[in-house]
């Protein structure tokens, strides 16, 4: 190994390693060890369906960022080598402002006096502002705005490493447009969207701004549980459910990975 | 199975105020093989680009048979291609990939099985059929694309500097085997190359390419042995252009004192091939030959021949390839040594 690496580890030990293994240890030990916190999660209804709950957020907002993500880094890809990038940067503009600023301008437009109900019931479509705040809709819109630029940039990246020629070489061998897209381009970038959908549903199950400020009480999520416990200063509970959420994680990516790896081919494993 | 007449009439390609082509008109026989030889630049990928239905061209019209391909994508011209790099797809095993024209035209199973397997035989690659493209080696790789351009029995045939990417000895052993495949299936082939010596091996006919247009179209021996323009003579294999001047039925060699008669008025230069040149006596008499002085500057070992580098009286280099038959001795360096030619191998061209 070689010796310059030596800080980076000293660093990622004490602010990362020595962090999380303390939370292991508030979460298991108080002070003799215990599992009285992990007994109030899961006999709780409250807190397994909040985590449910998380879960189902998380994966639609994957879901939707894909969706939308997929078809925004085609058409990026499709253009000449010169305009690329410009559309990138311009994906990329959102992501420099801080989480909190964005759900504070979504709370701007979606609120009851807001820019949207105010605008709708100006034209004609409304007669009455309507109810958008504090629900779960809002969540989503807020959350997939948010997280968008990530599900586009790792679809992209796989897109971008596609021999265009092998698009060329569909057509000429018998392939309609949509044939050689869906023979040769999606498979081929699969990749990508499988890899963003991870991304974002790791990312959203950590979100709390968002629900905390523009959800209701409905769309409750397990970081909001942690705060809230951190708050009361209730350690062993907090770190107990922080331990549930990453062991999740790392579980619901390892299945979708190993899953996915025996059906979608992947450009990283066929070099190596 | 019959291939079908390729014709370009007269196709021009723009791309803003430069022309990657220029009033291009060829016509490929049936079942011919026609290389497109030039640098890059030249427009020969262009041309198969716009009849492989991957560009549009700016004026002009592209047949296959009598049937105009203006307006008909890709997908319907029913020809088969192997690209530069192959584009093999690489999520798809081998039989799938040749497999991939024939589902594309929805031909049964059991006859797709047949079609690809006889296709994968001919490549001599019928034991690779599920190995993934990632697992084979460049010149398996390069008749795999093969198989798949053919196994459809496309009537045309189009190669895009497709042998470029493999070292020499592949290369050469692949020329011979793209040779039979083409005389085997009899479609009409159009290949591209900027690889004069392959173009020399493979094709009937060779169209040289310069700038968008073409300099010449001919057999090899032609283009070889009467190269039409002074780009013809130097692009393919290598000579001496020595400067002459138009006189009165011919023209007037200065250099080595001579006159060749030719038709031509505008005579700047005489191409002379290396080895067309022999010390005197060597060729037998009976043609009209012309001899001269010059003086040896260096040999060079060439193996199966040697190269032997003079210099003019007026100063012009000349060089002379000889066969290392151990006939006669060489000369030394620095001698004054007595040369000829036929004078039917010197070939006038005009300056341009």
């Amino acid at each position: 190994m070689r010796i310059t690496l030596i800080p980076a580890l000293l660093l990622a030990l004490i602010f990362f390693l020595i962090p999380v293994f303390i939370m292991f240890y508030q979460g298991l030990f108080d002070p003799e060890f215990t599992t009285q916190h992990f007994d109030r999660f899961w006999n709780r209804g409250a807190y397994l369906r909040i985590f449910i709950n998380s879960v189902k957020i998380s994966a639609i907002t994957g879901l939707l960022c894909v969706l939308i993500g997929y078809p925004t880094a085609y058409f990026i890809v499709r253009r000449p080598p010169s305009v690329r990038p410009i559309l990138l940067f311009l994906v990329l503009v959102p992501m420099w402002m801080s989480v909190l600023v964005r759900t504070y301008a979504w709370m701007v437009l979606l609120g009851r006096e807001g820019l949207i109900n105010m605008a709708l019931v100006y034209v004609g479509i409304l007669d009455e502002p309507i109810k958008m705040m504090y629900t779960s809709g809002a969540v989503y819109v807020a959350m997939v705005q948010i997280l968008l630029p990530v599900a586009v940039i790792t679809c992209y990246g796989t897109m971008a490493d596609i021999d265009q020629s092998l698009l060329s070489a569909a057509r000429v061998m018998g392939a309609k447009p949509f044939a050689a897209f869906r023979r040769v381009f999606l498979p081929l970038s699969l990749e990508g969207a499988v890899t963003g959908f991870l991304i974002v549903f790791v990312l959203s199950m950590g979100f709390f701004i968002v629900p905390a400020l523009v959800g209701g009480p409905k769309d409750t999520m397990v970081a909001n549980i942690i705060a809230v416990q951190v708050a009361k200063a209730n350690w062993g509970f907090a770190a107990s459910v922080a331990l549930i959420l990453l062991v999740f994680t790392l579980i619901a990516m390892t299945l979708i990975r190993v899953v996915s790896k025996r059906l979608i081919y992947s450009a990283r494993e066929e070099t190596s | 199975m019959q291939g079908t007449t390729v014709r370009f009439d007269n196709v021009s390609k723009w791309f803003g105020n430069t022309a990657a082509l220029e009033n291009f008109s060829l016509t490929v026989a049936p079942g011919e093989f026609v290389t497109l030889l030039g640098a890059s630049g030249s427009g020969k990928s262009t041309a198969l680009n716009i009849l492989a239905g991957f560009s549009d061209a700016t004026s002009g019209d592209v047949l296959i048979g009598d049937r105009s391909l203006t307006g008909v994508p890709s997908e319907d011209r029913n020809v088969g291609m192997v690209f530069q790099n192959f584009a093999l797809f690489p999520h798809m095993s081998v039989f799938d990939n040749v497999a991939f024209p024939l589902k594309m035209r929805k031909t049964p199973a059991d006859e797709t099985r047949r079609l690809v397997m006889d296709s994968l035989e001919m490549v001599k690659l019928a034991g690779f059929a599920n190995r993934k493209p990632a697992a084979l080696s460049g010149g398996q790789r390069q008749r795999v694309a093969l198989a798949r351009a053919v196994v459809f029995s496309p009537p045309v045939l189009l190669m895009d500097e497709c042998l470029s990417a493999l070292d020499l000895k592949l290369r050469e052993e692949l020329q011979g085997e793209i040779r039979r495949i083409h005389k085997d299936i009899g479609a009409t082939t159009v290949f591209v190359t900027h690889d004069q010596g392959e173009a020399l091996t493979m094709s009937d006919r060779v169209a040289v390419q310069n700038d968008g247009k073409i300099e010449q179209i001919d057999n090899p021996e032609t283009l070889y042995d009467r190269p039409a323009t002074r780009f013809v003579a130097e692009f393919i294999g290598q000579t001496n252009l020595i400067d002459v001047r138009p006189t009165k039925g011919g023209v007037e060699v200065a250099a080595i004192g001579t006159h060749i008669p030719s038709d031509k008025t505008d005579g700047a230069v005489i191409s002379l091939r290396p080895e067309r040149i022999a010390r005197a006596g060597q060729i037998s008499a009976g043609s009209d030959i012309t001899q001269f002085n010059a003086r040896l500057e260096d040999t060079v070992f060439l193996g199966a021949t040697v190269e032997h580098h003079f210099r003019l009286k007026d100063g012009e280099a000349l060089t002379v390839r000889e066969g290392r038959s151990g006939a006669s001795d060489l000369p030394e360096i620095g001698a004054e040594v007595a040369l000829e030619f036929r004078k039917e191998d010197a070939v006038v061209l005009a300056d341009h």
